[in-house]
């Protein structure tokens, strides 16, 4: 039982990481690719789409903090 | 040009392209999370490889590719998300910058004290995405093979074409491994995020049903905008992070 709990930590840690707003983004994308697809949509946009908004919400996110300045 | 070469040439070529992108991978995860898991990582899956090819041989190619490909691209795909936003972070200053020559000796100290337990630890990161990304990709020269070569009739022709590609690649890892090593990593782990995204996108969408326009050659395309989408997010968040002078913080 113990082991089991370390093995399903060490996969979550390993695909949701820090920010598991990722992991529903991208399993969002897939929902609407195959949607898509059966609808006969065009769906290759959709992917590089995803990445832009998925990285912008993960940045924007992070809290502001001051950085050095090298003179 | 006679029937033979040219089936050599198809599947030379085609393996390549397929033994390139898993080398790409590998490369960058051993450059910026170390050689050894890596380099298991990579002998894993090969193993894997072998055993499918073993049990299964031509009946290879009933595995549903698609349904591997989605699974593989979307871990990829959540794997280089996740670096690349540090990676922006780092480079917008939200993040803190490794302090690489520290980290060094922090690392290089560690593993002195520890040299008899170090060598049992394995980094289950670098070593999962480079055991996806040969198992994938070998499947992928599998298929090749057994397609090209069951439908010319010369599997073992269409096997040596394969093999000469892979040792081909190998060889060209091996002599680019020593300059990647010499980049400074909070660079390299910005090509890597910018990359396995990339290679995420294509191989995820893919396996989805995506139908990429210009096939193949979409994925440069999709390399070249996932680093204008880094790069772009780093200007804009590092134009509004407030500047300190680091001396003053020294100082304070």
């Amino acid at each position: 039982m113990r082991a089991l709990r370390v093995v399903l930590d060490v996969v979550r840690d390993l695909v949701i990481g820090d920010d598991w707003r990722m992991v529903a983004g991208i399993a969002a994308m897939l929902l609407v690719i195959t949607g898509g697809r059966a609808a006969g949509l065009p769906v290759w946009w959709l992917p590089p789409v995803t990445v832009l908004v998925m990285l912008g919400v993960g940045v924007c996110s992070a809290p502001p903090v001051l950085r050095r300045h090298r003179r | 040009m006679t029937a033979t070469s040219a089936l050599f040439l198809s599947v030379f070529l085609a393996c390549t392209v397929e033994a390139v992108e898993a080398l790409t991978v590998v490369l960058a995860v051993g450059v910026t999370r170390g050689w050894r898991s890596s380099g298991l990582g990579v002998l894993a899956g090969l193993a894997a490889l072998a055993v499918l090819v073993a049990v299964l041989g031509p009946a290879l190619t009933v595995v549903p590719l698609q349904a591997v490909r989605v699974v593989v691209g979307a871990l990829l795909l959540v794997f280089g998300l996740q670096w690349l936003r540090k990676a922006v972070l780092r480079a917008a200053g939200r993040k803190a910058l490794h302090d690489e020559s520290a980290l060094f000796a922090a690392q290089a100290e560690a593993a002195r004290s520890q040299a008899t337990s170090s060598s049992s630890t394995v980094d289950v990161y670098a070593f999962t995405l480079c055991f996806k990304a040969v198992l994938l990709e070998g499947l992928e020269v599998v298929f090749i093979v057994l397609t090209f070569g069951a439908n010319a009739g010369r599997i073992g022709l269409a096997a040596i074409g394969a093999s000469a590609a892979v040792v081909v690649v190998a060889l060209a890892g091996l002599v680019v491994r020593g300059p990647l090593s010499r980049v400074p990593e909070n660079q390299l782990k910005f090509v890597v995020g910018v990359l396995l995204t990339s290679f995420g996108m294509f191989w995820s969408g893919e396996g989805a049903g995506v139908v990429w326009p210009g096939a193949d050659a979409a994925l440069p395309v999709l390399v070249v905008f996932t680093a204008c989408v880094a790069v772009g997010y780093t200007l804009v968040l590092g134009a509004r992070t407030p500047r300190v002078d680091a001396a003053a913080r020294v100082g304070s």
